[in-house]
């Protein structure tokens, strides 16, 4: 079972960038991508590797992401391939559809490894946190986003707690002869003697977290403070100009 | 306890660890036979049930935002990325899905427990197979057809659908207990 987190560490300027200026650059080069036609999609499989270069993540890496996706791929390029089904020259069309079919696969490859460039050079904290920042916002229209991003803190805290205690729950149950291999008849006992220690420990577990956090004097919505205050520096400034630069270049040309 | 806020603590804790239950879930695989399964399905519709329908949407909702924002919650990583991927809309469909499962298992019409749960989770299947069908020809946006997403979903819809139904299956055996504890738990709080 992988670990939670494919943060990749490294000391680079991306790294060390907001994540607010992070969104902007993958959300502008998915624009790119999806809406600037072939000079789009050149401009755009130049930025990707670029980017995985100045923020020291070896393309190999790039190379893994793909790789995880492949089936998608496969079938897309395929799919692509044969598409207008009965050629009427079977060749002719076959040869047509080359052009058009690499040209989709490229763009989809683009896409995938653009969305986890960001998890890569930032930390899940700093996600939440610069989510929470991009969600502040909304409070106008009274939506409790105080209490959401406690909810969001909340989960990353919890995830290698229960991770551990579901292999752990498993293990026992197999030690009693309670295997995951299941066959039709038996299907629900694995479910059962899973499902109910693990919710049952989690109801215990946010029960006793709750009574800590109010004894501490913690009052949902109450106005709070963080320990790393998210700051945009000049840099973060200059990489959401640089975004929005292209995103109109896009649209005007 | 209230104290101008919507929620109380322990809800809002208990959405918390209900997420990272369901980010669990999808790494947690087991077959039945020839059948491929993840608990995740299981897992939200379960939040449904257990916080009802007016807080477990929030379950499959804020997971993902989160997942989209770059969190690697979903199956195979996270960012939006996964917005392209054509089975996205069985993860969207989690939404009405949790709430309709929870709706469903308040009524008062059905006396048995078990028979509101399994009921409440086939309402909730209904939603995300309805969503995730309708959502394959935006996710084939960057295709240039729809018949990749098709072709790669429709085979493999019997044998997700035969596994759903067990889970809906075992769910009735859960939930009571479950719903015990939960409600031993509550009565701590309002105390």
């Amino acid at each position: 079972m992988a670990t939670i987190g494919t943060y990749y560490p490294a000391d680079s300027f991306w790294h060390h960038c907001d994540p607010r200026s992070k969104f902007g650059v993958v959300l502008a080069l998915i624009a790119v991508l999806l809406g600037g036609g072939n000079t789009g999609l050149v401009v755009g499989c130049l930025m990707v590797p670029m980017l995985f270069v100045t923020s020291q993540i070896s393309l190999k890496i790039a190379g893994q992401i793909l790789r995880k996706f492949k089936w998608l791929i496969g079938v897309t390029f395929l799919a692509n391939l044969f598409f207008p089904w009965p050629f009427p020259d079977f060749w002719q069309g076959l040869q047509s559809q080359c052009a058009p079919a690499v040209l989709v696969t490229i763009r989809l490859s683009a896409l995938l490894v653009i969305a986890m460039w960001l998890s890569l050079v930032t930390r899940p904290t700093a996600i939440v946190d610069g989510l929470n920042r991009l969600l502040k916002p909304f409070d106008l229209l009274k939506l409790p986003i105080e209490e959401l991003s406690l909810v969001m803190m909340l989960v990353l805290r919890f995830i290698p707690e229960l991770m551990a205690e579901s292999e752990t729950i498993m293990i026992a149950q197999r030690i009693r002869g309670i295997e995951p291999k299941l066959t039709w008849r038996t299907s629900h006992t694995w479910i059962q003697s899973t499902m109910i220690p693990l919710v049952i420990g989690s109801i215990r577990k946010s029960a006793a977290m709750a009574i800590a956090m109010e004894a501490r004097g913690y009052r949902p919505g109450a106005p709070r403070t963080s320990m790393e205050e998210l700051k945009l520096k000049w840099s973060d400034w200059v990489v959401m100009a640089l975004c929005a630069g292209l995103v109109v270049w896009m649209i005007l040309f | 306890m209230k104290n101008g806020s919507r929620f109380t603590l322990f809800e809002m804790v208990l959405t918390a660890i209900f997420i990272a239950l369901t980010v669990l879930s999808a790494r947690i695989n087991v077959a039945i036979g020839p059948i491929p399964m993840t608990f995740q399905s299981m897992v939200v519709i379960l939040a449904g049930i257990l916080l009802g329908p007016k807080r477990g949407w929030m379950v499959p909702m804020l997971y993902l935002v989160m997942g989209l924002a770059g969190l690697p919650f979903f199956s195979t990583g996270g960012g939006l990325g996964y917005l392209f991927k054509p089975t996205f809309g069985f993860l969207i469909g989690f939404i009405p899905a949790a709430w309709s499962a929870g709706a469903v298992y308040q009524m008062p019409v059905i006396k048995s427990d078990q028979v509101r749960c399994f009921v409440g989770a086939l309402s909730a299947l209904i939603f995300m197979y309805g969503v995730g069908l309708l959502y394959i020809p935006f996710g084939a946006m960057v295709y240039g057809n729809d018949l990749a997403a098709w072709s790669a979903i429709v085979s493999t819809l019997p044998l997700m659908i035969v596994g759903d139904l067990i889970k809906s299956f075992a769910l009735t055996l859960v939930v009571p207990v479950l719903m015990r504890e939960l409600k031993a738990t509550q009565a701590m709080f309002q105390s």
